[in-house]
Order: structure tokens, then C-alpha cells, then sequence
């Protein structure tokens, strides 16, 4: 579904991907971790072309992202994306929110989007905030709306980039249980995290960067009981006792 | 002053006289507002661009048009608009002095509007422009649902200054014979020999309209305005005041 070749980037003299190789199957749950600055919110991006790349390859659903002919708004029809800032629009309500990419970009009448909005709305746990401005939201549903108004599109693939980090605690819990729930119903996601207990329960497969590499890439278990690559280690014996 | 000099304000016919004189000064005004919104939009998003042959011309005619007198502007147009537009319109093209004088005014005031909506734009959070992209809106689409709603809320208190300085600015267009507020009072104490009366009472009605104006446009500033963003425009306005 996902396939990274050989992808370089560099900010300046900062080699933020550096020979990126990485593979996602349909259905797959991938948490990708590692410091601050280790190139993992820049991986996530080029998936979508936010980011473009320099050179390798990267083609999500057969379509290679960051070829010059691809349509970009048809690909990121597929692709949906939730920020660690959430970036709601805030002079929509909630629903229209969600509403607002089926209607402008698939072209689905009103009433349909509408219903399907509600019911993304209540699969999130909030319809009762559906005529809400985000202003008037808590982060924990301002971000929760954000996951509805991703998957409003029918995405194939769902980015999540540092969903949690700017919530306070009690809030984090209900925005890890609806990805949760999205990836025990098969969705395919890429999630950059420090939420090791999420990694844990949900995901098939962590990611560990630093520098802009892939120090590591295994199993969720084998990960976490005896990680190969001695950075990894210190990483995990840093987040875990904090 | 002589009490004699007042008891004019009181006749219907000068009353009116000047009633046709603020209407003209209104309609000024107006007209100016529309147009220079219209082209400011287009040089705003010019500015915005990345390809450099439509960046350098905008900014070119932004920092340009701003760096004129408004005054030199409207008497320009006044002179030569005609021959300027002749080549468009056909050799027996007239640009009345009413169009000549809303051009002046709309040209200047679009340069300074330009910058305002430019503002008003870069001002928002990349974020929400990332947002939208990454749903599958096109650039259009995504200036004109998300971008452009949040971005002309910004810029209501700043349009609404604009606007009164349009219609100060107007009294200009009296100079290339447009009967406006100004241009008529100058008629009216001509006759009675009264300028300082006149003008006092012209300066009334400029007043009560623009100080009406200033204090709606503080009531206009509701909802959700991003402090950064309030900053960042007012930051705009100040040079031009400057300048």
C-alpha cells in the first residue's frame, strides 16, 4: 500500500531523510518513534506531498506521490490526515467541518454528507457537538472531530501526526480510544507517537528513527521485549520510566 | 463672525445644494470602495504568488501606486484618462470627471487594500491551509473555504478605516470639477462670503460620518480574532499611515 525506496530530503544541510526504505501493507497499524528532530513528522508528511522529497521513490495505492504528473488532490482523497495542532476550521461548525471535503471536493449532495457527518460524529463520541464552533471545544474533541473529518473522505490510509501531543492527559485517553477502535476495524495507519501503551496495544509494527534514518523497523512485541539496535533500547528505557 | 453669515444653513434651496454634494461624495466613495477591493484582491493574490512574472508586477504596482500622492492620481485621470483609454473604448471616448476621480481614488486605495487582504492571508496559521490541501482541496478551493472566509473577517475593522479614508480623500476629486462636499461649499461661500462658516459646517458632516463609521467598525470586530493575526495587520496599517 506504502512503499518508501531509497527517499532522500534535506533542510538545508540537515539530512532529515536519509535513505528512508519502508514498507506499509493494507490493514497494517505502524507507530513510528524516535527523538525529536529525528526526521519522523517529515516521513509522515511526504506521504501525502506536504513535504516534497528529493530523490527515491515513494508510491502510496500504485500512484508514485511525488511524480510530477499525479494529480495530487485526486491522491490525497485517499489519504487522510490528523495534526498534533488539529487545525480545525474555525469558522465552521463541527459538522460542517467534516462536511465541508465530501461536498467541495467528491461533489456529495448536502443531505448525504450531512448524515454521514452525524454518524462520523457519533462513531467519535461527540454528535451532541455537532453545531458547535471548535473555539467552543475542549482539544480532546477538537482533535476528535479531526479524526472524523478524515475519515469523511473514505480514506484508504490514515497519517497521524503526533495526534496527542498537545493535549493534557485526561484528553489523550479519548482521542487514542477512537484510534484505537479505527484499528481494530482495519484501517491502515501510520501514527508517530510517544505513546508507548498505544504503540503497544494497537499497533502491528513499530518504526524507530534518528537522524533521518530507520534504526529500527520490527514487530510491536519483539520491539518492545528485546529491541536489536542499542539506540532504540536507550530510547525505550528513556520514555518508559518518564 | 457675523450672525447674518449662518441664517443661509437654514434655506432649503442651500440645504439641498448640499445635499446633492454629499450624495455625490457618497456615491464617490462607494464606487471607489467596490473597484479597489476587486483590483486590491487581484494584486493581494499576485503578491501571494510564486511565479515570479506575476510576483515582481505586483508588487511593483503595490509598493508604486502607494508611494504617490493620491492627489496626483485623481488629477492624472482627470487630464489624461480619456486618451487612456481610447485605444480600448474607440477615438470618441470621454471618461467623465465623476469616473476619472472614483479611478484616482481606486487605484491608490487598492494598493493599500492589496496589502491589507495580503496581510490578512499570510497572517492565518499555515496549518489550516495544510489542513485543507491535505483533504484533497485544490489551491482555489481552499482560498475560497477556508482562506479567504477567515481572511476578510480579519480585515472588516481595517476596510471600514479605509473606507472613511476614502471619503475624506474624496474631497480631492473637487479639484478636477466634481461637485462633491467640498467643491460645493466652495460655490455656496463664493455667494455669501462665508468660507469659515461653510467650512465648518462641511467639516460637521464629514465628522459625523467617519466617527459613525470608526465606531461601527469597533462593533464589527466579533467572534474569534487570532491576536497574532489582529497584530500582524494592524502592524500593515501603521506603515501606511506612515507612508
Amino acid at each position: 500500500m506504502i512503499e518508501f525506496r531509497d527517499v532522500h530530503k534535506h533542510y538545508g544541510s540537515l539530512h532529515v531523510l536519509n535513505g528512508i526504505d519502508l514498507q506499509v501493507a493494507e490493514r497494517e497499524v505502524v507507530v513510528v518513534i524516535g527523538p525529536s528532530g529525528s526526521g519522523k513528522s517529515t516521513l509522515i508528511r511526504t506521504i501525502n506531498r506536504l513535504e516534497p522529497i528529493e530523490s527515491g521513490t515513494l508510491v502510496v495505492n500504485g500512484t508514485p506521490v511525488h511524480d510530477r504528473k499525479v494529480d495530487v488532490n485526486k491522491l490525497r482523497r485517499d489519504v487522510g490526515m490528523v495534526f498534533q495542532s488539529f487545525n480545525l476550521f474555525p469558522h465552521l461548525t463541527a459538522l460542517q467541518n467534516v462536511m465541508l471535503a465530501p461536498t467541495k471536493v467528491k461533489g456529495i449532495p448536502r443531505g448525504t454528507a450531512r448524515e454521514k457527518g452525524i454518524a462520523l460524529l457519533t462513531k467519535v463520541g461527540i454528535p451532541e457537538k455537532a453545531d458547535v464552533h471548535p473555539v467552543r471545544l475542549s482539544g480532546g474533541q477538537q482533535q476528535r472531530v479531526a479524526i472524523a473529518r478524515a475519515l469523511a473522505m473514505d480514506p484508504k490510509v490514515m497519517l497521524f501526526d503526533e495526534p496527542t501531543s498537545a493535549l493534557d492527559a485526561e484528553m489523550i485517553r479519548e482521542v487514542l480510544d477512537v484510534m484505537r477502535d479505527l484499528a481494530r476495524e482495519g484501517m491502515t495507519m501510520i501514527v508517530v507517537t510517544h505513546e508507548v501503551g498505544f504503540a503497544r496495544e494497537a499497533s502491528n509494527r513499530v518504526v524507530f528513527m534518528d537522524g533521518g534514518r530507520i534504526i529500527e523497523d520490527s514487530p510491536t512485541a519483539q520491539f518492545f521485549e528485546r529491541p536489536r539496535e542499542e539506540r532504540a533500547r536507550q530510547f525505550l528505557s528513556r520514555v518508559i520510566h518518564h | 463672525m457675523r450672525p447674518d453669515t449662518w441664517r443661509m444653513f437654514v434655506d432649503p434651496t442651500i440645504l439641498r445644494f448640499f445635499g446633492s454634494g454629499l450624495m455625490e461624495t457618497i456615491s464617490l466613495s462607494l464606487a471607489a470602495i467596490v473597484l479597489s477591493f476587486v483590483i486590491a484582491l487581484v494584486f493581494a493574490f499576485g503578491r501571494l504568488s510564486k511565479r515570479p512574472w506575476i510576483r515582481w508586477p505586483s508588487i511593483a504596482y503595490i509598493e508604486g501606486i502607494r508611494a504617490l500622492p493620491v492627489l496626483l492620481l485623481i488629477v492624472y485621470f482627470g487630464i489624461k484618462g480619456s486618451a487612456l483609454f481610447r485605444p480600448v473604448f474607440g477615438p470618441e471616448f470621454e471618461l467623465s470627471r465623476y469616473w476619472a476621480g472614483v479611478l484616482g481614488l481606486s487605484l491608490y486605495t487598492s494598493a493599500v487594500l492589496a496589502e491589507i487582504i495580503r496581510a490578512g492571508i499570510v497572517s492565518l496559521p499555515r496549518g489550516q491551509t495544510e489542513a485543507s490541501r491535505a483533504l484533497g482541496l485544490s489551491h482555489a478551493q481552499s482560498m475560497r473555504h477556508i482562506i479567504l472566509p477567515q481572511a476578510l473577517r480579519l480585515m472588516v475593522p481595517a476596510m471600514m478605516a479605509q473606507l472613511t479614508t476614502i471619503i475624506k480623500d474624496t474631497s480631492l476629486v473637487g479639484t478636477i470639477g466634481v461637485f462633491e462636499l467640498v467643491r460645493q461649499g466652495r460655490v455656496v461661500y463664493t455667494q455669501f462670503f462665508n468660507p469659515i462658516e461653510v467650512f465648518l459646517f462641511v467639516a460637521a458632516i464629514y465628522f459625523v460620518i467617519c466617527f459613525a463609521l470608526s465606531q461601527a467598525s469597533r462593533r464589527l470586530e466579533v467572534g474569534y480574532t487570532p491576536k497574532a493575526a489582529r497584530a500582524k495587520i494592524r502592524e500593515v496599517q501603521l506603515r501606511d499611515q506612515a507612508a
